[in-house]
């Protein structure tokens, strides 16, 4: 049986205080150990974005790849190995703006990648800039006017896509949590048939 | 062997680094548009020092200029391609027999380097039928070097691995991450420590730089001199790279039936460039003529760039039409 610690190591987080990326990084931690998950099951693909950073703060196989190319690095990883728990986590710059065509071939394709999206509908790490989630009207650094774009409706791209499971959770609550109402997404981890893509925004 | 269509040419190098990340040998083919699309990938396999193998077959450009027809154009975009300085390996193989040759070892120079080869191939080559004599293709001879790639018992024997530790040679042993409890590390394209923790450190930064440049001198070592065909004293030398090979070659058997004496030296380990050989090839040639099927002459450039040998005629073609011995002769100033 593994524990939290087991995924853990001693590199501290440059995320800021507050972050609900450290809500969704212990949910992860959690999730695994409760899937009875050793670190070398699971491989965790990243890309770039602060959230993306996160395989460099645990004791997890990981790959830190491109910005956008977080799925197609991982697909690549999963056609070869099909016996790794694959758990792709990025941002919504890097899922929806950069990496949308493969987010969307991805889900269509449903291969048994679990992808969370840290979806916080702005480009923090470049410090405010408007993405495909910012609502209309919101008002940053490159929108002083607020962006005059639609935001991109994920949840409904995997719906309609086919993804097997959508889900759609607060980060400052952990996912899955065992005190938590958002329990949903951390059985995905659980389970080890991967029945195609799991989506959690 | 998994076969996949990408959605893109993005996709497929990003998923052959993924695929090669899990310990298995994986490839990509493409040609200039696609290679265009995929040299962030190259880039990023050039950090994680992953083992990866490009087929590159060239066509006329720029954007899609001719798709259906034959250059070879791509020389310094294989060369070049890329954002940071890593090693690479180039190879472009001049017939069909060394292509299957090549890509037995472009594989092993990929995993002994863990670099990125790239095999220049052209469309011409690429849809053409060669009757060959099966002989040429024995299967039992294929050797198979993974170079430190290390077995999960190997790497559980040790306590204390470290991915990207600095070695003489800029090799590091490789573990596949999970194979072992002691492979639990990160692959990160950020710049990286031994362990593969993200640094911005200034020493560290410097000596990764130096680690995966000093790869280079193995692949030098690795690499073999350009090779003479015909006689070994000729009036005129000709050099080309590539499948140019196959027009010069038939010029050179058409000028002696003519009288004049020729021979070719042909590269196909282009980069990185073994400039002693290649001087020691080309060391008394009476009459140097370089052949290749592009506008700028990219090879001799390179040639006289790494040797400072200059030829006295460069004849190039460039309409997407093959090269032909008739071409050839048709534009050879004889001296």
């Amino acid at each position: 049986m593994s524990t939290v610690q087991d995924f853990s190591n001693d590199i501290r987080p440059t995320w800021c205080p507050g972050c609900g990326n450290y809500g969704i990084w212990n949910a992860i931690k959690r999730a695994l150990v409760a899937a009875e998950l050793e670190p070398r099951d699971v491989m965790m693909v990243t890309g770039i974005g602060c959230g993306s950073k996160m395989p460099n703060y645990m004791h997890i196989p990981g790959l830190n790849g491109l910005y956008g190319r977080t799925l197609a690095l991982a697909t690549g990883y999963k056609l070869a190995n099909h016996g790794k728990k694959v758990i792709t986590v990025h941002g919504d710059g890097d899922g929806y703006s950069m990496g949308g065509n493969h987010l969307m071939h991805t889900v269509r394709r449903n291969i048994g990648i679990v992808d969370i999206i840290q979806d916080n509908h702005v480009y923090a790490l470049t410090r405010g800039q408007y993405s495909p989630t910012s609502r209309s009207g919101w008002v940053t650094r490159t929108s002083p006017e607020g962006t005059i774009e639609k935001p991109l409706n994920p949840l409904a791209m995997a719906l309609t896509q086919g993804a097997t499971f959508v889900a759609r959770s607060f980060g400052c609550c952990r996912i899955g949590g065992p005190d938590r109402q958002g329990a949903q997404p951390s059985r995905l981890c659980a389970d080890r048939r991967d029945a195609g893509v799991c989506f959690v925004q | 062997m998994v076969f996949k269509q990408a959605e893109s040419e993005i996709a497929a190098i990003n998923m052959v680094v993924g695929a090669a990340n899990s310990g298995v040998r994986a490839m990509t083919a493409t040609s200039g548009g696609g290679f265009d699309l995929m040299t962030e990938g190259l880039s990023l396999a050039a950090m994680f020092e992953t083992p990866l193998v490009i087929l590159l077959g060239q066509r006329p450009g720029p954007a899609t200029g001719l798709p259906t027809r034959s250059n070879q154009p791509d020389l310094n975009l294989a060369m070049y391609a890329g954002h940071g300085e890593f090693t690479r390996v180039i190879i472009s193989p001049h017939t069909v027999q060394e292509f299957y040759h090549s890509a037995i070892r472009a594989f092993n120079l990929a995993d002994i380097l863990q670099c990125q080869v790239i095999v220049m191939s052209d469309q011409q080559i690429a849809s053409s039928l060669f009757g060959i004599d099966m002989d040429a293709f024995q299967m039992q001879d294929t050797l198979i070097d993974r170079g430190k790639l290390l077995t999960a018992e190997q790497v559980d024997a040790m306590p204390d691995y470290k991915r990207y530790k600095l070695t003489e040679d800029g090799i590091s042993p490789r573990a596949i991450a999970g194979s072992s409890a002691n492979a639990i590390f990160l692959t990160t394209s950020d710049e990286h420590d031994e362990r593969g923790a993200i640094t911005e450190g200034a020493e560290m930064a410097a000596r990764m730089a130096d680690k995966r440049l000093a790869k280079a001198k193995v692949a030098e070592s690795l690499m073999r001199p350009p090779f003479c065909y015909g006689p070994e004293e000729a009036d005129i030398t000709f050099v080309c790279w590539g499948t140019t090979f196959g027009p010069v070659v038939e010029s050179v058997k058409q000028l002696e039936t003519q009288g004049t004496s020729a021979n070719v030296v042909c590269f196909v380990d282009i980069w990185p460039f073994l400039v002693q050989a290649a001087q020691h090839a080309l060391d008394g040639a009476k009459r140097l003529v370089g052949v290749e099927q592009n506008k700028t002459a990219q090879f001799m450039h390179l040639l006289r760039a790494e040797t400072g040998i200059e030829m006295q005629q460069i004849i190039t073609k460039y309409d997407g039409r093959r090269m032909t011995p008739e071409y050839i002769l048709g534009i050879l100033e004889v001296k």
